[in-house]
């Protein structure tokens, strides 16, 4: 089981990753366009978000200093971002899609996605 | 989750070559279970297409007009990861029904990677080309076939 989940987070990482940088400006754009316009998509997005998220905090709480410890704060804000997307109001959502989304912060977070799931993907020895 | 290193005298990255023959003979519970979940789904998914192709098919017209990309990266992160989940647990290549929730893994993952990857203008090209009330018929009624054998084979009784 610990294996498994390794493995999905880690290629998950890298997928989004790769993505998020070779579609860099569609996604930017769609992402501030679709909080004017359809605040119910990442309403929807939310409770998907926080069910992943449970599943791996329920399932894999290990808080020591290693590589699963990635795993733990991977799950523990995924809760995070979830209850956020729920709960916050139009215009604070819109204010922190618009802060994430800068052009320098957007491509931070996703080379750091990546380093991080390739570590994971090395750590776990074998990658499929 | 199944992944053990037989021989030594294999490179550490090629182990998924030996992992194929030591799934077959000790992992079936993760098969019954995927096929139950899988069967069910198909099963489900199915009828619900043969009754209400009509409103589907025109609320994806809806939504393909409304210009709200970024539905398909979600969609595409999430299906990618149920697609790695399945693949990642059970990538069984045999001839008999553990192979058809082998395959579907892979086309989420696929049908993931694509939604994430592909522009909203190709997109929109491959839904205007799918989206026919006969493509429905069919692939429900494929579907339900699929399903329905997934779920004799692997559970009979449930």
């Amino acid at each position: 089981m610990e294996l498994l989940v390794t493995k999905v987070v880690g290629w998950t990482l890298i997928l989004i990753s790769v993505f998020m940088i070779l579609r860099f400006k569609s996604l930017r754009k769609s992402m501030r366009e679709g909080m004017k316009s359809n605040r119910q998509t990442f309403f929807m997005f939310g409770f998907y978000e926080l069910i992943l998220g449970l599943l791996i905090v329920t399932s894999y709480n290990v808080w020591e200093v290693s590589y699963r410890l990635i795993i733990t704060l991977i799950g523990w804000g995924a809760i995070v971002e979830g209850i956020m997307l729920i709960a916050f109001p139009k215009t604070w959502l819109a204010k922190v899609v618009n802060w994430s989304t800068r052009g320098s912060l957007f491509m931070i977070w996703a080379l750091v996605g990546l380093i991080l799931g390739a570590y994971l993907l090395v750590q776990t020895g074998s990658m499929f | 989750m199944g992944f053990r290193q037989t021989k030594k005298s294999y490179p550490r990255f090629l182990i998924f070559l030996n992992s194929v023959k030591i799934y077959n003979e000790i992992d079936m519970e993760s098969s019954i279970f995927l096929a139950k979940v899988m069967g069910w789904y198909l099963v489900i998914t199915s009828v619900v297409l043969l009754l209400r192709y009509k409103t589907l098919r025109r609320e994806i017209n809806v939504f393909i007009k409304g210009q709200n990309a970024i539905m398909i990266f979600f969609f595409g992160a999430f299906t990618s990861i149920i697609g790695l989940l399945v693949v990642l647990n059970h990538n069984i290549w045999t001839n008999d029904y553990r192979v058809i929730i082998t395959i579907m893994g892979w086309l989420a993952l696929i049908k993931g990677v694509a939604y994430l990857a592909f522009p909203w203008g190709w997109f929109v090209g491959i839904v205007n080309w799918a989206n026919k009330h006969w493509w429905y018929v069919i692939w429900a009624i494929i579907g339900f076939i699929v399903g329905a054998y997934v779920l004799n084979q692997a559970a009979p009784f449930f």
